[in-house]
């Protein structure tokens, strides 16, 4: 009868915030680092996490060698359980569901480009097969000029044309330029906010494409959570890796969210890095156009109707695919 | 584990106590982290149970018991008892909001070892976030009493109960869980269980109530039962509780008791807390022989010595009816259970039965509407749609349950579900209820032990004759005579229960202003007088023949009028009479005010035009509906006078049509207006 399953509820309980009170708790859940030590500890003594809610404080420090202070933290976080099934309660009847790694519903292309750096636990609202279909992510600032507008709806409409998915980080600017059109389009869009998702599902349209299972909101922070800098990083990593090719419309140059999140992509060689190139681009635009993996792209070629998108996308696109985690 | 839970039992009952069967049980279930459904007759003693099995699991230095109760006065009962077996025991509750800030301190500091929740609670998400999520030590174990309540199969089905489905079918499989109920059939266990999931297990003992003397009295017509209850109360020993199926009912039958000078108290949901609370406790304490109540006075209500249980009317099923009869002689060897029936009570059960579910339309309706919107407040839904406010309480509660939308503060959203409604579960649902109330009618009819026929429907496998009832002696245990000269009088009872027409004091949306508006003294009416109920005895029934078959309303009820208008103390005396013109029926009302004012000595005048055809009046269900239909409908002619004015109409609902011609005929120069109506039809049932 329950939804979730053992492994799921424990991680659950170590990695999301969902069981603590914000305000009074000294209790935290444990890092995205912190939970790849432990995993790996578990994975050394062939155990999963559904184990750990069996386990007294004496296995806990001997089997898993955790010091007291790690013991008591650990305890009193698996201690949550009614809390949790509260919480999770209550973004269920709203129509936000849960996966963590240990589910097999958790997007595998996240575990294989993000390793252990993959999101523990994903809230989500909507069709979770959308992130099966080829997809383009579309990144930029929250200012733009109308050229960088009218270049990300004509992009979009035409990759929309050629049945692409249409990957957005939910922020001001180009992100909801980009997320709405391809709605308009009658298209798919994957939208993964870092902050209010609660709220975003409850806009009428949103709400409708959800519905309609046109539109997959996801989230790595708990869904009522405000805005951080920090998560709005994060959720860099996780558009990118969720799409076969990204395209920058517009970039500040050193600083901003969407310079840092293309240099990542660079470093990591997560997907194919697009650029828009037109004249009078902003300075970030022209500075990572200059690096050689990345690849210009033109309103001349979006409005060009003899190309054909998927084909001119389709360079070179080599992954290289190592150990990924389980959990 | 044994020992310490024969220890504890001892320590809170004393040196004698022992545990009986299951409950031993029961305990180590918890213990072991399990899930339960123990299905016992009252007075068995769960809460024993889970008060032991939550002092171990304190002691393992794990966090309190979470309770779901069901009522406000369960609660109370429940910690009082909870306390004096040495457990702190707090409660949230909409009527204590002023403690929470202290209960959360005292589960922040791990000083609480159970802590009782409405289950509506537990989709209140601020309650959960704040409060809930700062027990530190998480919830060592979740409760839900009197769990029959999650079967909408059964008759004390609350939607909120819903949410505990929901809850556990979330909640991780190391918090134990414990469902606990007193009463229900093989198909409500059945659905309980498999609501619950499928690893539950099934505790379940024998339900025969060994105390209880039955006996029913089939009687014609309320004035004979009041008749009877006058006769005999006063013979019974001890204390006792009548049930009557509806709130006017039972202050009809309070009022009536008190007038023959018993002690009686009505009890019921409209009235306050403090006030049930002050019943409760003086009941409790034998201050008061009889409480007149609703099912409001309902499940787990505990008072040992309860000698006898009257039912007014026939319940709707045999479970309720097991239930209530319950109540009685849980620790005395003899007690009675008294049914009074006669043949208005299918009448007002077959009206529950149709009025238990909002209509399909109903409900699309509403889910339409919140759809089009981000979000949107219950009065924008009651301004678009001809719902009654209470109706739309009731489908906003339906789709919140259901997760098809949620309340966010004050306003409802759509949520992401799919609003795909059960209709053959809800059609199948009234066919049961259909057939609960014919096993209830044959109840009545049997000349077998009625505690034979109560188990065997109950599917008691230990079902055996009660060798007590009326049917098992073949002979009556209280007498079912009852003097002419009681039937008269209560017949005049009856007929002078005359009814207060409170003015309203505000506006609705949009009629004078945008939003609500006051009701100022210029135009506000004063407090005016209805004769009867429509349709009750007395002379409800007269005004109902009346006004659809004869239609004409007869001298008895204009003397009846005249009577109740020359006690009334005015003000300032009328010097006039006018009254509620209508297009359909243009004499009815005229004739009957022109033969009122003629015997009062006042002059009648046609003051109120009818200027158009509206829609009727009792088919606007809510109040900016019916306000507004009123005010299209009347204009104010050169008859108008000054002085003051009683207003007549026939019938009073909603009051709107009393307050629109109230209001013009005090622009128009009348001085007070007094609103007499023959019947008043408000409230519906007043069922519960
Ligand atoms: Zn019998």
């Amino acid at each position: 009868m329950n939804k979730y399953n053992d492994d799921s509820y424990a991680m659950l309980l170590l990695c999301s915030n969902l069981s603590l009170n914000k305000k009074d708790d000294t209790l935290k859940p444990l890092t995205i680092v912190q939970w790849g030590k432990m995993a790996e500890k578990l994975l050394d003594l062939s155990l999963t996490p559904k184990n750990l809610l069996d386990m007294s404080s004496v296995q806990l420090k001997k089997d898993l060698s955790l010091n007291e202070d790690e013991t008591l933290r650990i305890q009193s976080l698996l201690a949550r359980s009614g809390q949790l099934g509260l919480a999770i309660t209550d973004l269920s009847n709203q129509g936000i569901n849960i996966i963590t790694r240990s589910d097999t519903d958790y997007p595998v292309i996240l575990k294989k480009k993000l390793k252990k750096y993959s999101p523990a636990v994903i809230y989500y609202a909507g069709n979770l097969n959308l992130i099966k279909q080829k997809s383009i992510s579309v990144v930029g600032s929250r200012n733009i000029d109308d050229k960088a507008l009218d270049f990300t709806v004509k992009l979009v409409k035409k990759c929309c044309n050629e049945g692409f998915c249409v990957v957005s980080g939910g922020a001001r600017g180009v992100d909801t330029v980009a997320e709405n059109t391809a709605i308009n389009e009658n298209c798919n869009a994957i939208t993964f906010v870092a902050d209010s998702m609660s709220k975003k599902i409850k806009n009428i349209d949103v709400r409708q494409s959800i519905m309609n299972n046109k539109r997959l909101i996801m989230s790595a922070v708990h869904p009522d959570a405000g805005f951080k800098s920090f998560n709005a990083m994060d959720r860099n990593k996780y558009i990118y890796t969720l799409s076969n090719y990204a395209i920058v419309v517009s970039s500040d140059f050193n600083k901003g969210g969407t310079w840092a999140g293309a240099k990542e992509n660079l470093k990591n060689n997560w997907v194919p890095l697009f650029v828009r190139s037109d004249i009078n681009v902003p300075e970030g635009n022209k500075k990572l156009l200059a690096e050689p993996e990345i690849k210009p792209i033109s309103t001349d070629i979006i409005i060009n109707e003899l190309i054909k998108i998927s084909e001119w996308f389709e360079s070179s696109n080599k992954e290289t695919v190592g150990q990924i985690p389980l959990f | 584990m044994d020992n310490e839970a024969k220890k504890l039992l001892k320590t809170m009952l004393g040196v004698d106590a022992e545990f009986k069967d299951g409950q031993l049980e029961a305990i180590k279930s918890a213990l072991s982290k399990n899930r339960a459904l123990i299905v016992q007759k009252t007075g068995w003693g769960k809460s024993i149970v889970y008060f032991i099995a939550t002092k171990i699991i304190r002691k393992q230095g794990q966090g309190p018991t979470i309770l779901i109760s069901p009522l406000i006065s369960l609660m109370r009962n429940q910690i009082e008892n909870a306390e004096k077996l040495g457990l702190k025991a707090f409660t949230i509750n909409s009527a204590n909001q002023e403690e929470w800030e202290d209960i959360k301190q005292k589960l922040l500091s791990d000083d609480c070892d159970i802590l009782l929740l409405a289950p509506e609670k537990l989709g209140n998400t601020a309650i959960i976030k704040d409060i809930i999520n700062s027990i530190p030590k998480g919830i060592g174990m979740f409760v839900v009493d009197e769990a029959h309540c999650i079967s909408d199969w059964g008759h004390d089905f609350r939607p909120d109960y819903r949410r505990i489905i929901d809850f556990l079918n979330n909640l991780p499989p190391n918090v134990p869980v414990m469902a606990t109920t007193a009463t229900a059939n093989e198909r409500v266990i059945e659905d309980i269980a498999n609501q619950l999931g499928e690893n539950i297990t099934i505790l379940k003992g024998p339900l025969t109530r060994e105390s209880l003397s039955i006996q029913v009295i089939k009687l014609n017509d309320q004035a004979e039962r009041l008749a009877w209850l006058a006769a005999n109360i006063s013979k019974f020993p001890g204390s006792g509780i009548i049930y009557c199926l509806t709130v006017q009912d039972c202050e009809k039958v309070a009022k009536w008791l008190q007038l023959n000078n018993n002690s009686v108290n009505a009890y019921h949901s409209k009235l306050d807390s403090e006030i049930k609370k002050d019943i409760e406790i003086k009941f409790m304490n034998n201050e008061i022989k009889v409480i007149v109540a609703t099912v409001a006075l309902g499940m787990g209500y505990d008072k040992a010595d309860i000698n006898f249980v009257i039912h007014y009317q026939r319940p709707g099923s045999i479970v309720s009816y097991y239930q209530q009869i319950g109540r009685a002689g849980r620790k005395l060897d003899n007690a009675y259970a008294i049914l009074l029936n006669g043949i208005e009570d299918d009448e007002i059960q077959e009206y529950f039965i149709k009025t238990a579910f909002p209509t399909q339309k109903e409900m699309n309706e509403v889910v339409s509407y919140v759809e089009q919107k981000t979000s949107v407040r219950k009065r924008e839904i009651l301004k678009s749609l001809n719902i009654k406010p209470s109706r739309l309480d009731n489908i906003v509660k339906f789709l919140e349950v259901e997760n098809i939308i949620t309340k966010n503060g004050p306003s409802y959203s759509r949520t992401l579900h799919q609003w795909r409604p059960d209709l053959e579960k809800s059609k199948k649902i009234t066919e049961q209820r259909v057939a609960e109330l014919k096993e209830m009618q044959e109840y009545t009819d049997v000349d077998t032990c009625y505690m034979k026929f109560i188990s065997e429907k109950l599917d008691d496998p230990y079902a055996k004759d009660c060798n007590k009832c009326k049917n098992c002696l073949n002979k009556n245990i209280v007498s079912i005579d009852i003097k002419e000269s009681e039937i008269i009088a209560a017949t005049k009872f009856l007929k002078e229960e005359f009814l207060e027409i409170n003015p309203r004091k505000q506006w609705p949306e949009g009629i004078k202003a945008e939003g609500k508006k006051g009701i100022r003294p210029e135009e506000c009416n004063e407090i005016g007088k209805a004769l009867c109920s429509y349709g009750d005895a007395g002379w409800g029934k007269i005004v109902k023949i009346d006004k659809y078959e004869t239609e004409y309303f007869s001298d008895a009820l204009v003397d009846a009028s005249v009577e109740l208008i020359k006690t009334w103390t005015f003000s300032e005396k009328p010097s006039w009479i006018t009254y509620v013109p209508s297009l359909n029926r243009p004499t009815l009302v005229k004739s009957f005010a022109y033969r009122v004012a003629n015997k009062l000595n006042l002059p009648c005048y046609d003051a109120i035009d009818k200027v158009q055809k509206t829609e009727q009046q009792k088919t606007m269900e809510n109040s900016i509906m019916q306000c507004a239909n009123a005010v299209k409908g009347f204009s104010i002619n050169s008859n108008c006078q000054n002085g003051s004015v009683i207003l007549i109409d026939d019938m009073v609902d909603s009051k709107w049509t009393l307050t629109v011609c109230g209001s013009l005929l005090k622009e128009n120069g009348a001085n007070l207006v007094y609103p007499y109506a023959i019947a008043s039809t408000a409230g519906g049932r007043g069922e519960e």
